[in-house]
């Protein structure tokens, strides 16, 4: 669609300045301002200072990088290529720890992995051991499993998918020209997965590269990545570091954004034709084969869905007392002070506010994204971007630097935590809301025309209704992924901003598991409820949101 | 090169649908073509013999050796298929090597069949290309290429000339023919083209609902369908029943709806009969005085050197075709004219169900 008016570019526009002014200003302003302002370490010290956790932030975001291809590869192969009952709900299964918190993760594996954990209470009982015997949620194990299980989805969503893009007679031609199943795999499958292989490493590394929550919690201070040490900088008021280090890691992050974008926009071209995968049923396998495929699904079945269900016992069972007890969700419905029931509220309250937002902004963005103007498109296409290869605790310090600050906002920053939220979840707002806007016959709005609609009817008698579903889903994204945030709120939340993410992490911190295990648990039940929403929705409108 | 022999090949899908059993003999150097409507289980048999699918029952006989338990890697079949399905990630000349690659043919032998093939099928200014800078027609010349280049004993062609615009199928068509007569390769052809069929093959396989119902020369097909389905799928499309009104002197004689036809032998009197008879064997007439058959236009519609003229005769329809101008234009002038046509009792075929 191209902008015929005044009002139609500023409709278009507005994300645009908005993002800039919550975004690009405050991030380009604390840079400039820790680096020239002379609080704090100089960004040589900086660097100096902070060398052993910039190696420990490149180290453990390679190795879940490789840990999440080792285990996502197969269950990517096996997703595209097996033919079997259930398989939906596999997918469905699969995909899950991907639209779960962070926090919730960590809670999940705590129970799963931790000491007194489901695991390790079983070890315990087998080995009649009376103190823990494996302790698989902490330090470096811990980070690790975690980022694997957080991106093994993301692997098997984007290569089974350009798997299933495969045209299958390529693989009959060359298994009828002689080549064997692994020369087929290495002369045919491989080339073709690869850009969405690379992609899934990009976007992995990028993902453990920022990560916050995971490394805070597993890490125990200790273990700290770079985004740990913005905000250990920020809390020790050493503006100059904390900058330092923004720059640096953004200097990273928007590298590896890009390359992803490039790579998206080059990928898989050969298309086939999609209806006739080839898929085989289990039966067709060897029996070492079936016996590896049966492991495999074990394995994942105690990584994926073992820390998902152990967060219901999480909610349930006091590891201090060794009982099981609804003290977490008397907690949870407690009005007091200290009580759950303020987090719960403000969670509600900020991420419904961020909800609005983001459509309001995503909407227009979408469009400016679509739209074949010069520079409007472009300069969409970074804004949409930006966010993902800017960490949440930079959005968050440039906020308060930036924006708090000046404006006497930090006495009660609030406002501050809804913006976060709403430029944090926006990119993945926007691509749902285009998605939807690309799918809408252009020949139906034509025809809207002819039959003499005005330019304001046409919006909202055809192209808003028909972009609804569009709509839904990215405010049900943008709902789950404002509820779930914890980097960015902790950074900025004073004790009565808390939301529930971040009473979890608090809650952990003074060892109140079943008070986090409850918060958790509604955590998780709010953001799988969103997802199968917006499953539901986009498959009957686009065909599944999570298919880009 | 090969004989090809198919004995009870069946097949059953777990949808129920099932195709065979298969019989059909594919003599060494022939190009066979099944041919037949979608769904009819053409493509099926097709990978049967490729090797992707498995059969359930029956054997593959090449030169009486059976490969039905051989992976489709060993049976030396080449075989082009309906996406093309070039190596997108190869260049030209890396598709045409692969499978010599694969058999790790000594290398100056790999180059010298794919220049050989190259100079055959008048590609050596692309092997260089990489496959989405080649256009469709010179995808389909390196995917013909790349099949024959392991010189399989057995070439199979999965309606490879379908997503291309009707001139260059046709000129595909006699490249296609040409290529396969120089290198005298076994040769089975998969379409649902009469016309294409019929442009390339020595013999033709009708297939309908997963069996073979008749297989001959294209204009043996043609002018002696056995059944109804042959009869209507090939286009000679009229069909008439009639019945035996009497046996005289060894000769029968055949009644449809007032047309008498004599010359017919081993028929019982009062069986009913369908016939069919081409629309070039019709004779149409404006002479009303003849004691031929009569019927009303429907339509004229005027084709390539010809009108396809169709009429009502007591309900069903007959179509003619004919090249009269003066007729058709006197018919033309005045709508829903009743005209006399008749043809010859030899022209008229007997179908079989």
């Amino acid at each position: 669609m191209a902008p015929r008016n005044k009002g139609t570019y500023i409709a278009l526009a507005t994300p645009l300045v908005v993002l800039t002014v919550l975004l690009v200003y405050p991030v380009v302003s604390v840079i400039f301002r820790g680096l020239t302002a002379g609080a704090g370490m100089t960004f040589t010290d900086t660097v100096i200072f902070n060398w052993p956790y910039l190696e420990f932030t490149i180290f453990q975001a390679i190795l879940s990088t490789i840990m999440s291809l080792l285990v996502g590869l197969p269950g990517a192969m096996l997703l595209a290529r097996l033919k079997f009952k259930g398989k939906n709900i596999v997918r469905a299964l699969i995909i899950t720890p991907f639209v779960l918190p962070p926090i919730v993760v960590v809670i999940g594996f705590l129970q799963m992995f931790g000491q007194y954990g489901v695991i390790d209470s079983f070890l315990m009982w087998a080995l009649r051991s009376g103190s823990s015997v494996l302790n698989l949620a902490t330090d470096i194990p811990g980070i690790i499993l975690a980022h694997t299980f957080y991106n093994v989805p993301l692997v098997i969503l984007l290569v089974s998918a350009s798997m299933e893009r495969m045209n299958p007679e390529i693989e009959e031609a060359a298994e009828i020209l002689g080549a064997d199943s692994l020369q087929r795999f290495q002369r045919i499958t491989l080339p073709h997965i690869m850009p969405s292989l690379i992609a899934a490493t990009i976007l992995t590394f990028l993902f453990c590269f920022m990560s916050f929550p995971i490394v805070l919690a597993f890490g125990h201070g200790s273990y700290r990545t770079i985004e740990v040490q913005i905000w250990n900088a920020f809390r020790w008021a050493d503006y100059g570091q904390a900058s330092s280090l923004v720059l640096i890691q953004i200097l990273f992050t928007l590298t590896l954004a890009l390359a992803y974008s490039r790579l998206a926009r080059s990928s898989d071209g050969a298309r086939g034709p999609t209806s006739s995968i080839k898929t085989s049923s289990l039966s067709s396998y060897r029996p070492t084969e079936v016996i590896m495929i049966i492991l495999y699904f074990a394995a994942m079945l105690i990584l994926v869905v073992g820390p998902i269900a152990s967060i219901f016992r999480a909610a349930f069972f006091d590891p201090i007392a060794q009982r099981y007890t609804l003290d977490g969700f008397r907690y949870i419905f407690s009005g007091e002070a200290g009580g759950g029931l303020r987090p719960l509220i403000n969670s509600l309250f900020y991420s419904s506010l961020a909800t609005l937002l983001s459509v309001g902004l995503g909407i227009p963005l979408a469009y400016a994204h679509g739209s074949k103007t010069r520079f409007l498109r472009p300069l969409s296409s970074i804004m949409v971007l930006l966010p993902l290869g800017i960490s949440s605790i930079t959005v968050a310090y440039g906020l308060m630097t930036a924006i708090a600050v000046p404006t006497g906002l930090n006495i009660n920053p609030w406002p501050i935590i809804v913006l976060a939220q709403t430029v944090i979840g926006l990119p993945f707002t926007t691509r749902s809301i285009e998605i939807s806007r690309r799918s809408i016959d252009p020949l139906l709005i034509e025809q809207a025309d002819a039959l003499g609609a005005s330019r304001l009817q046409r919006l909202f008698f055809v192209e808003l209704p028909l972009l609804a579903p569009g709509i839904l889903v990215g405010a049900v994204f943008a709902f789950a992924m404002a509820i779930g945030e914890m980097s960015a709120t902790l950074f900025i939340a004073l004790p009565q901003n808390f939301t529930l993410a971040v009473a979890i992490y608090d809650n952990l911190g003074v060892r109140k598991f079943v008070e986090a295990g409850a918060s958790a648990l509604i955590l998780m039940v709010a953001c799988i409820v969103a997802f199968l929403a917006m499953e539901k929705v986009s498959e009957e409108s686009v065909g599944g949101i999570l298919k880009w | 090169m090969v004989n090809v022999e198919l004995k009870g090949l069946v097949r059953v899908f777990a949808d129920g649908t099932s195709v065979g059993p298969i019989d059909l003999l594919v003599k060494d150097g022939e190009l066979i073509t099944l041919l037949g409507p979608s769904g009819a289980g053409k493509t099926t048999a097709l990978r049967m013999i490729a090797g992707f699918i498995e059969a359930d029952k029956g054997s593959i006989l090449f030169n009486s050796k059976d490969v039905i338990s051989l992976p489709a890697r060993k049976r030396s079949v080449g075989m082009v298929f309906q996406s093309v399905a070039l190596f997108p990630n190869m260049s030209v000349y890396q598709n045409i090597a692969f499978g010599p690659d694969m058999a790790e043919w000594p290398h100056e032998r790999t180059v010298r069949r794919v220049e050989e093939l190259a100079g055959l099928l008048g590609i050596q200014h692309l092997l260089d290309r990489k496959i989405d800078e080649i256009s469709g027609g010179e995808a389909q010349r390196v995917a013909l290429a790349r099949a024959l280049a392991k010189e399989p004993a057995l070439l199979l062609l999965d309606e490879p000339l379908s997503a291309l615009d009707p001139q260059l199928r046709e000129r595909l068509q006699t490249e296609i023919r040409s290529i396969q007569k120089r290198v005298g390769i076994t040769t089975i052809y998969v379409t649902h083209s009469q016309d294409e069929a019929f442009a390339i093959s020595d013999r033709v396989a009708i297939i309908k609902d997963g069996r073979v119902v008749q297989v001959g020369i294209p204009e043996e097909i043609y002018d002696r369908p056995a059944t109804e389905f042959v009869a209507k799928f090939l286009g000679s499309g009229n069909v008439l029943e009639g019945v035996v009104k009497e046996t005289k002197d060894g000769k029968s004689f055949i009644d449809i709806n007032g047309i008498v036809l004599d010359g017919r032998e081993d028929l019982t009197v009062g069986e009913t009969l369908r016939l069919s008879i081409k629309p070039e064997d019709i004779t149409i007439s404006s002479d009303m005085d003849s004691d031929s058959a009569k019927g009303r236009v429907i339509s004229i519609i005027p084709q390539v050197g010809s009108f396809k003229i169709t009429l009502d005769f007591q309900g069903a329809h007959v179509v003619a075709l004919s090249q009269d101008e003066a007729l058709v234009k006197k018919l033309r002038e005045d709508e829903n004219q009743t005209v006399s046509f008749s043809f010859r009792s030899e022209d008229a075929v007997i179908l079989k169900d």
